[in-house]
């Protein structure tokens, strides 16, 4: 340390340290490891790991290599971090289930998709995929821009070459301080045809894209509901696309009941834990008609059956299922990736237009390598030539040279050439000097001419350099393009109450002040002859049962008050309460006003054209109106018809329109 | 001593501004921080006293890179007629009479601020120098004064239409220990003056590295305070609740608002002064909320009558508060003369508090109860936490062996001779362990990353595993009203965590538990953070630990320039050359930020013509700019094609420079008037500049001992010096503490003979408050924005 720093500590405003230790920690979190990069979709350690392994030779054509050596050299040399985060990295890119194009290739247990650990590094053994060797492809051209390690004692890329759109095909996710990404995985042939027609067509928005890339497509397959959200997500980088589980319903052949078979769950769901959850709604009887529950999942493939019990409706149960555990599943996508060093929200098409930005530089510098190195054998070749044709000259030049230094310079100076072609000529082997040998020469000249000539013309044609991207991504949908696993239906996956409740019927009591309740009609099943009745209702005293219907649960119930006013209810929110119990009152079911009473109520089973209502009031009103105007709902109920201030409803009745309606007095 | 008469001739009468230089604390505390604060203060009181008579609604105070200040307002400016018995401009008698000033005559300000009153001539007399310009009535007038004694008479030196004073002066160091002015210090209590004036407009710049300003202007008073305050939290209730009363000439304002935070935060104020201490105002306001909350809780029946009542703090819990007192005749008392003493706004206040916030609950109900659940939230919580602090009490009722296992004690007894190491990870622990002096040094390693108890309630926190541990070591408890510093077993609490970006992130949450758990322990300073180096550089033989990237380059320059010569420079003039350079660089990048080109105004600057006075001469002027254009000529090129223009200004009788260039094919037009080419900065680069000059002129030849480079530039010899010095070096650069040995911690970070520590202090509460309630708080919105804002300022990037 400093010679002048003595024990007088230095003030600091804890403002101050705050504000700057915080920002540099964030910052570093949001550029430096949580975030991907749009170029190559990956984040620092995942580059790492990749080039790690690339220095080492660990190619997808040679033999696995242990995975405790990778790790130790990438925590040593590029990331100095724990082990333990590196090797979780590490194994997440060679999981099936977790990344739709799996980056390394594992050899071992990699854990399983209940969540099951990975074998310790020191068991499990890794080389890359032939996808991965295609994100290296051509860094050694002088492709990409390497920097500095960490300890200045190696260098390392900032970003790979990346021939393939990574950040769309495998998607990424990540949290970093206040902000974070979630970016879904896509299929390599969709997103290969949709940066071909964009590469056509520059001007095609998200949406055009679409036709391209209809959405998401999850290594876990399942499905995708909802094409408005997707659609939603690629235009302003934002939305929920919602998953479901691919599901079929059978009959188990020893029992005989019906069963619910999952084979794929949506991306991201731990299959232990989804039948965790299962079981515990079941055992809380949130869902009922569940009989059994088993995971039958073997090499074959995953297969989780849930088991019915013979009364319950297997479209119900499902439903359940779907509202109350991962079996559906959404995924908020943020599509935030780090852009120039900055984090940006980025739409479809920006990340299409970055990468195809990112790959024309990588292959203009590509092939800008490739002239340099071209230009640099025709410069030998020149020399060559030279001495092609002074043969004589040369050999008696060298032949009464002191040491090769000395012949060199005389070469150099007798024949005009560089040091580098002198060099050349005194490594040419004798035999070279054959006919056939100097024919070759000369025509490895023109042919390196015509190169040279070939890659000028290529740098100076931007449409040049976007034919090779197509080719290259032509030839990469040739080798890796497969079906899409995760299927899209149009239609949202929003479950309405109805979909989670069975229909059944029910019979409806209503007293005369006004207790409601409901009890299925099975209750009150036919009694023989001799038969003692059941008790179907009790009442308060004074109280009778003044009206009894049998209505569907997904019906509506049509309450009709004093003052005119009209309120919903579906039966199935009527308080389901046992024979013998009276019931609730029906003002706690309605937000009815004070002085407010029911004065008529309609079961409706469903609203059609054609039918209408028919009021009737104590002063003798009449007024029909038709049933669809009351089609649309409202809680706080809406006004049915104007009551005069001393007026009030009390009757009204449901009629096609044809019926005769016969209102009778108090006097007959 | 004793030989000396004792006589009449030895007693000392001290007249006017020579005692208070003579004894300085007896008029601004001390001649410490605080004093040299006081000064700013006192001038800007002035122009508040202005904008309390209605006649100012704009000051804006200004630090310039030499540690001077100006502060400037629009009000009636200062009296410049002959004062009638002084025989002097009443400007000067402002300036030079202890206790004069409008103030003291109820004729001229109804209230001003009670306290200070010592008057701007105090100022005056602890500056090297001070400059006061007055506009007034059409006319400018302009004094200088050098330690308090006039240079000159008051002189009328040109014409302006705006009004208003403007006082720029610069500490005396013969007086002041330090002249660094505080930013941050200084805002604090400008913003509490613009919330207590609703509509006064004030601002702060600060012009030296890294510049800052902030604007003040709240129209709402108290209310804009308590919302400021709150802006990074949830509120309860979105209005603020407002209450007001007068009695007796003694009056006082509160604006209240609870959050879902657990911090209680009350700011308290007499007479525009901030009242650090609290005093009867505070009391009464406490006792009232106490008393109110509880009497809704039972009559409204949140809590059960045989229940035990809420106490005051679950009722100021989340609780953001601010109350302003105005008092006739404030008597202020405590050692800062910061807390309120007059007994009567005690009862005064309580009853206005009962009776109106009483009412504000009748009146709405729904956030009534929002409030009184919340604070039911908290009692059962703080129940909570009594029974788990009472397990770790019970642990500390028993002897030493009760600490915690992890904790390596030392051996000395005595609090303020004892310190603790909070170290990261146990693979730093071990280092520090290692190499600790036992006797007064104790290590307590942290595991991983510790609770963000700004998101945690109480409870939770004390779960917490290593909050525990630490508040077992430090031994003097928890929670604002348990905390015993009596008790602290070290008076030096160090963080010591690593250089990287993790290690950064450990100290922020570290010192959020801190601040808003032990605020006691940062505010007898006994918090400090640790420095450990971040480079080790080796080239040959010489090897060293650097702190950072700027101590890395001192030692790199010094590395070059063995064995260089340039022009005639080597050796320590060659190296302050080089510094030189990078210091006049940094000023002209403030230069850059007031907009002005700074290629251009080097180039002029750096013309050895140049003066101000050039400025009031038309034809030395024009020469001057035609040696700056062959300047720009051969070092800017790009800047081509200028052309320079002169406009007359009035204010100095001379004229003002407009240069266009031709940056990149566009035009920029830079203006150079005499208000920038005084600015402190510039005189600065002036300066510099001229010392620059020692190089000699282009081209440079640059010796390595035989061999010699010819370069263009000063900037080509400094940049090539600089890659010079890379060459050959070893570099290390640590990322954790346990890649150091033992010893090596020892010597560069533990050793109270070399090492360098921080110490931490809270110096804007209010801005302590915000900051952590953005970085830490539940809300993501604020710390997203903050981030983004911030984002260009980060220092250390860790990839």
């Amino acid at each position: 340390m400093e010679k002048d720093s003595s024990n007088h500590p230095i003030p600091i405003n804890i403002e101050q340290e705050m504000r700057q230790s915080y920002m540099d920690y964030a910052m570093s979190v949001i550029i430096g490891r949580a975030l991907p990069d749009v170029r190559d979709g990956l984040k620092p350690v995942h580059r790492r790991v990749l080039y790690a392994m690339s220095e080492l030779g660990n190619d997808w054509n040679r033999s696995y290599k242990k995975s405790a050596r990778i790790v130790g050299d990438v925590i040593g040399k590029y990331h100095p971090h724990g082990d333990m985060a590196v090797y979780d990295t590490l194994v997440r890119m060679a999981q099936e289930f977790s990344l739709r194009y799996p980056l390394i290739d594992g050899q071992g247990n990699f854990g399983s998709i209940d969540g099951d650990p990975p074998a310790a590094m020191r068991y499990t053994e890794i080389r890359m995929t032939r996808i991965a060797g295609e994100l290296l492809a051509d860094i050694d051209r002088e492709t990409v821009d390497f920097i500095p390690n960490y300890d200045d004692s190696s260098r390392e890329p900032v970003v790979l070459p990346a021939k393939l759109p990574n950040l769309l095909i495998n998607g990424s996710s990540g949290i970093a301080v206040g902000m974070s990404t979630n970016i879904p995985p896509h299929n390599l042939g969709e997103v290969v045809d949709a940066l071909l027609a964009f590469l056509d067509t520059p001007q095609l928005t998200s949406v055009d894209l679409m036709q391209y890339i209809p959405g998401p497509d999850f290594p876990t397959g399942a499905f995708i509901y909802g094409t408005s959200s997707v659609r939603e997500a690629y235009e302003t980088g934002k939305g929920i696309v919602q998953m479901r589980a691919r599901t079929s319903v059978e009959t188990d052949k020893r029992s005989g009941r019906n069963i619910i078979v999952a084979h794929e769950i949506p991306f991201q769901v731990n299959k232990a834990r989804l039948i965790e959850r299962i079981a515990e709604l079941v055992n809380e009887k949130r869902i009922e008609g569940i009989a059994d529950l088993r995971d039958e999942s073997d090499r074959d493939g995953m297969r989780i059956v849930i088991e019915l019990k013979r009364e319950a409706i297997p479209t119900v149960v499902l439903n359940q299922l779907y509202k109350l555990t991962p079996l559906q599943e959404s995924f908020g996508v943020i599509l935030l990736a780090i852009v120039d060093g900055r984090p940006r929200l980025l739409t479809l098409k920006d990340t299409l237009t970055l990468f195809l930005a990112h790959r024309r530089e990588v292959v203009r510098r590509r092939i800008l390598f490739d002239l340099g190195k071209a230009k640099d054998r025709l410069h030998i070749l020149e020399g060559l030539k030279i001495a092609l044709d002074n043969l004589d000259a040369i050999l008696q030049l060298i032949r009464s040279g002191q040491n090769p230094a000395s012949v060199r310079q005389g070469l150099m100076t007798r024949f005009s050439l560089s040091e580098d072609q002198a060099q050349a000529i005194l490594d040419m082997r004798l035999q070279r000097l054959t006919q056939l040998e100097q024919g070759k020469i000369l025509a490895e000249h023109g042919e390196t001419v015509a190169l040279i000539a070939h890659l000028q013309a290529i740098l100076a044609s931007p449409r040049e350099i976007d034919t090779i991207i197509k080719e290259e991504l032509t030839d990469l949908r040739k080798r890796f393009a497969d079906e899409r696993r995760t299927q899209i239906i149009p239609e949202t996956a929003d479950l309405s109450v109805e979909d989670l409740i069975a229909e059944e019927d029910m019979v409806v009591t209503i007293s005369h002040e006004g207790y409601i309740k409901r009890n299925p009609a099975t209750l009150y099943r036919s009694q023989r002859r001799g038969g003692k009745g059941v008790v179907g209702a009790t009442t308060r005293e004074e109280d009778f049962v003044e009206h009894l219907f049998v209505s569907s649960t997904h019906s509506f119930l049509l309450f009709f008050t004093t003052i005119g006013r009209v309120y919903w209810v579906k039966v199935h929110e009527i308080p389901q309460s046992g024979k013998t119990t009276k019931g609730k009152a029906i003002v706690n079911l309605l937000p009815l006003k004070e002085g407010e009473k029911i004065s008529a109520y309609l079961p409706v089973r469903e609203f059609q054209t054609g039918y209408f209502i028919v009021f009737a009031t104590r002063k003798g009103l009449v007024k029909k109106t038709e049933l669809m105007a009351y089609a649309n709902p409202r809680r706080d109920g809406i006004i049915a018809l104007a009551i005069e201030e001393d007026d009030e409803v009390i009757g009204v009745r449901l009629t096609d329109g044809k019926q005769e309606v016969l209102l009778s007095t108090k006097k007959g | 001593m004793l030989d000396q008469d004792y006589g009449a001739s030895q007693i000392k009468v001290l007249e006017g501004l020579e005692a208070v230089r003579k004894r300085p604390g007896m008029y601004i505390g001390d001649t410490a921080e605080r004093g040299l604060h006081h000064l700013v203060f006192e001038v800007v009181d002035n122009s508040v006293d202005e904008a309390l008579a209605g006649h100012c609604n704009n000051i804006h105070v200004t630090l310039h890179v030499d540690n001077s200040v100006t502060v400037i307002d629009n009000g009636r400016g200062i009296p410049t007629e002959i004062h009638p018995t002084e025989g002097v401009s009443a400007a000067q008698v402002v300036l030079t009479k202890l206790h004069a000033g409008g103030k003291f005559d109820k004729g001229a300000y109804r209230v001003s601020g009670g306290l200070h009153g010592v008057g701007v001539s105090v100022v005056n007399a602890l500056s090297e120098n001070l400059e006061i310009e007055i506009k007034r009535g059409g006319k400018v007038y302009l004094q200088k004064y050098h330690r308090g004694e006039p240079e000159a008479d008051l002189s009328e030196v040109g014409r302006s239409t705006e009004r208003g004073t403007r006082v720029t002066f610069k500490p005396d160091n013969q007086i002041f220990e330090s002249r660094e002015f505080s930013f941050d210090l200084l805002s604090q209590r400008l913003r509490e003056l613009a919330f207590l004036n609703p509509g006064l407009h004030i601002s702060i710049e600060d012009e030296r590295e890294p510049a800052k300003r902030h604007d003040f202007h709240y129209e709402g008073g108290i209310v804009s305070f308590v919302e400021h305050l709150g802006l990074a939290k949830t509120p309860l209730h979105s209005k603020v609740i407002y209450l007001r009363g007068e009695k007796d000439g003694t009056e006082a304002e509160i604006a209240l608002q609870w959050n879902e935070g657990y911090a209680e935060n009350i700011y308290s104020f007499a007479n525009n002064i901030s009242t650090i201490e609290g005093g009867t105002h505070l009391i009464g306001l406490k006792a009232a909320l106490t008393r109110t909350v509880n009497s809704y809780a039972i009559a409204n029946g949140l809590l059960k009558k045989d229940q035990e009542g809420l106490q005051g703090e679950d009722i100021r819990e989340g609780l953001t508060a601010v109350i302003s007192a105005k008092i006739p005749e404030p008597q202020f008392e405590g050692q800062t003369k910061t807390k309120l003493g007059n007994s009567d706004v005690k009862g005064f206040v309580e009853a206005l508090v009962n009776e109106k916030l009483g009412a504000y609950f009748e009146e709405h109900p729904a956030e009534a109860k929002r409030i009184g659940q919340k604070c039911i939230e908290a009692s059962r919580a703080r129940e909570a936490a009594r029974k788990a602090r009472e397990l770790t009490r019970r642990k500390g009722a028993l002897d030493s062996g009760s600490l915690p296992g992890k904790l390596a004690d030392c051996q000395e007894k005595d609090p303020a001779k004892s310190e603790i190491f909070l170290v990261e990870g146990d693979s730093a622990g071990g280092s520090a362990k290692q190499g600790r002096d036992r006797r007064t040094q104790a290590i307590l390693p942290l595991r991983g990353k510790i609770l963000n108890v700004e998101k945690a309630r109480f409870d939770k926190m004390l779960s917490s595993q290593e909050i525990r541990l630490m508040i077992s070591a430090l031994g003097a408890g928890i929670g604002k009203e348990e905390t015993d510093l009596a008790k602290l077993r070290y008076h030096k609490i160090i963080l010591m965590t690593d250089a990287d970006v993790d290690g950064s992130h450990i100290r922020t949450l570290l010192l959020t538990f801190f601040y808003r758990q032990l605020p006691g322990i940062l505010e007898n300073g006994y918090l400090y953070i640790a420095q450990p180096p971040l480079f080790r550089v080796r080239k040959g033989k010489v090897e060293r630990y650097l702190r950072d990237q700027s101590a890395l380059d001192d030692f790199l320059i010094d590395l070059a320039i063995e064995n260089l010569r340039v022009g005639t420079l080597t050796g320590g003039e060659l190296k302050v050359w080089v510094k030189t350079f990078l210091h006049c660089e940094k000023l002209l990048n403030i230069v850059e930020r007031k907009g002005r080109d700074r290629r251009l105004v080097a180039a002029l600057l750096n013309q050895s013509g140049f003066s101000l006075d050039v400025l009031k001469d038309r034809s030395l002027l024009e020469e001057v700019l035609t040696a700056t254009e062959v300047a720009v000529r051969s070092s800017t090129p790009e800047l081509l094609p200028v052309s320079f223009s002169l406009e007359e200004d009035s204010e100095i009788e001379g004229y003002r420079i407009v240069a266009a260039t031709g940056v990149n094919g566009s035009g920029a037009m830079t203006i150079l008037d005499s208000d920038f080419l005084l600015s402190p900065e510039v005189q600065e680069i002036i300066k510099l500049l001229s010392d620059l000059r020692t190089v000699g002129t282009s081209p440079f030849s640059l010796f390595d001992k035989e061999e010699q480079t010819i370069l263009g530039s000063q900037k080509e010899v400094v940049e090539t010096i600089l890659t010079r010095a890379r060459q050959g070096v070893e570099m290390q650069r640590y990322k954790g503490l346990g890649e150091m040995n033992p010893e090596q911690l020892w010597e560069t970070t533990m050793n109270p003979e070399t090492r360098t520590m921080l110490q931490v202090r809270i110096e804007d509460a209010y801005e302590a408050d915000e900051i952590f309630s953005t970085l830490m708080g539940d809300e993501v919105e604020p710390r997203r924005r903050f981030i983004e804002e911030n984002a260009l300022a980060v220092k250390n990037l860790d990839i």
